[in-house]
């Protein structure tokens, strides 16, 4: 038995489902699921941070409240904490955590199969994010 | 073949609904792989010793077997890594038999491995049958086309494993003939149900796989005929293939095994002819057609049933001709992936997506649809079970 909370996936999803790609935009990134062909158009505006982000997923509940959880992360976020966090979430199921404000997807960490469906939007903002914004940060004292 | 024939179900709480993309592995051909293994597992047709020639008797044993029970000879059995592999050599031999012009068919019914390797080797020479938004193909679509076109070659599903619907391959056949086309068939659906006569249906080459007929994975068989084959090299060079190898030529050994390069799934062939045996014997005793008719009536009732519940869109009507036991259905407003994780929690095991079948998925108006497959272990309380777990899910999903 999965361990889903569907009430809170639900609650995010409704976010996700709401959402429009911008008219206007600097950016824009269109991806698609492999394993059931679901998709993602995101579109953003950025200066230094994520000054709008509107995006349309065609996919499964898991997809849209991913992209949910995603707007409501980073919608007006700089781009460093964006950088930060975006890849800790991409990495949540190969190092088994589960960064800040991923929880209601926690028990996706038992269903392999459905993970491409949570991590779809933030791939997508992956592609379309500034590299220098994901790169770590330096050490402050290179030491020697 | 019943459910007392597969121990993987037992004290399972589970309704495996999901053979069309998978079977359950009969514990017949299990123990029959594992007696190889443990017993004589040695490569064939190349060793001398004892476990060799057991081996290679048995392997050559397991292709007699199926050429019988399919009409074909021997010499017409390759065994391939499976019903993929297959098609995608047969595409790989069609090059030396298609014009560098010629186009090839297809059909929107077709799984995705029946494009890929058409795709992949014919870039730009592809034509299709478009289906009715109801999932059914009209003959005449392939007529016009092949009449219309320079199609050396169409490739065609003999059952959707969307759909359910049983294609007629054999008319097709005459068609194409008729202008010069070969006929490829992919009878990954059919052949789990049914026997196809490969000497009469007019085909030139007919793939199916081992794992969605109860049998092991990894493993598919291509009947190529006798007169293709003689018109064609083998695509792929490797062991077992040869007579002799010279610096810039060889000659390669006639029969099918100069199409088997490198070591065979010996273990999967020698369960595949446990599985045969056992269809043939369930033949023979009349429970095959039993088998058949039972789950024929099983997904009747089953299309019924979701018609009648609320919520419920069939993905296309039922087929109006023969058909495999399978169909494919949605919940308003759910994603079908959803709706299975929901089923999964409840013991009811099958596939949701686009089955790898995303031309016909377009012409149906979806993405993707939850699909209950039929097969010899399904009983009444495994229908019922899905029925009646589908209100609770909708629930769930506030649909």
């Amino acid at each position: 038995m999965s361990k889903i909370n569907y009430d809170r996936i639900m609650k995010l999803a409704a976010i996700g489902e709401q959402m429009q790609p911008l008219l206007n935009y600097d950016e824009v990134a269109a991806l698609v699921n492999p394993m059931c062909g679901d998709d993602i158009k995101l579109t953003l505006v950025n200066d230094k941070g994520i000054i709008a982000l509107g995006f349309e997923i065609r996919g499964c509940l898991l997809c849209q409240a991913a992209g949910g959880r995603m707007y409501e992360m980073f919608h007006g976020a700089a781009c460093a904490e964006v950088g930060k966090r975006l890849v800790e979430i991409l990495e949540m199921f190969a190092k088994e955590t589960t960064p800040q404000g991923m929880e209601p997807f926690y028990a996706m960490h038992k269903h392999r199969a459905r993970q491409g469906c949570v991590l779809l939007p933030f791939k997508a903002l992956r592609m379309i994010m500034p590299d220098e914004a994901l790169l770590p940060t330096p050490a402050a004292d290179g030491g020697g | 073949m019943q459910r007392s024939d597969f121990s993987i179900l037992s004290g399972q709480d589970i309704a495996y609904l999901d053979n069309a993309a998978t079977s359950l592995l009969l514990d017949a051909a299990q123990e029959a792989m594992t007696d190889y293994e443990r017993g004589y597992r040695a490569n064939v047709a190349r060793g001398i010793y004892p476990w060799a020639e057991q081996a290679t008797q048995a392997c050559e044993q397991v292709r007699a077997d199926i050429a019988a029970s399919l009409g074909a000879d021997p010499a017409e059995i390759i065994f391939t890594a499976g019903a993929s592999a297959g098609l995608d050599y047969v595409a790989r031999l069609a090059a030396q038999l298609l014009g560098t012009e010629q186009l090839v068919l297809l059909t929107e019914l077709e799984h995705h491995s029946n494009i890929l390797p058409w795709q992949i080797n014919y870039p730009q020479r592809l034509v299709y049958a478009s289906c009715e938004k109801d999932g059914s193909l009209p003959l005449e679509r392939i007529e016009e086309l092949l009449e219309q076109k320079d199609c050396g070659l169409i490739s065609v599903t003999h059952a959707s494993n969307v759909t359910g619907a049983i294609v007629d391959v054999g008319a097709i056949a005459k068609l194409a003939r008729a202008r010069g086309a070969l006929t490829v068939v992919d009878g990954a659906q059919y052949v789990p149900h049914s026997w196809p006569r490969l000497d009469e249906l007019g085909v030139d080459a007919y793939i199916f796989s081992a794992h969605k007929c109860n049998g092991p994975m990894g493993l598919g068989v291509l009947w190529l005929s006798q007169e293709l084959q003689q018109r064609v090299q083998p695509a792929t060079g490797g062991g077992g293939t040869v007579m002799k190898v010279d610096e810039q030529a060889s000659s390669y050994v006639p029969g099918p095994q100069r199409h088997e390069a490198g070591t065979p799934n010996v273990a999967g062939i020698i369960g595949l002819g446990k599985v045969w045996q056992a269809r043939r014997q369930a033949v023979e005793s009349g429970h095959w057609h039993k088998m058949q008719q039972r789950l024929a009536d099983s997904i009747d009732k089953l299309r019924e049933a979701l018609a009648a519940e609320a919520g419920v869109e069939l993905a296309c009507a039922a087929p109006t001709g023969p058909s495999v036991p399978l169909v494919s259905f949605n919940l308003a407003g759910c994603h079908a992936h959803d709706v299975c994780q929901l089923l999964a929690d409840r013991g009811v095991y099958l596939r949701g997506g686009h089955h790898c079948a995303q031309p016909l998925m377009r012409r149906l108006g979806t993405t993707a649809t939850v699909r209950a497959s039929l097969g010899p272990h399904v009983e009444d309380q495994d229908i019922q079970r899905l029925i009646s777990a589908l209100p609770a899910i909708r629930k769930t999903l506030g649909a």
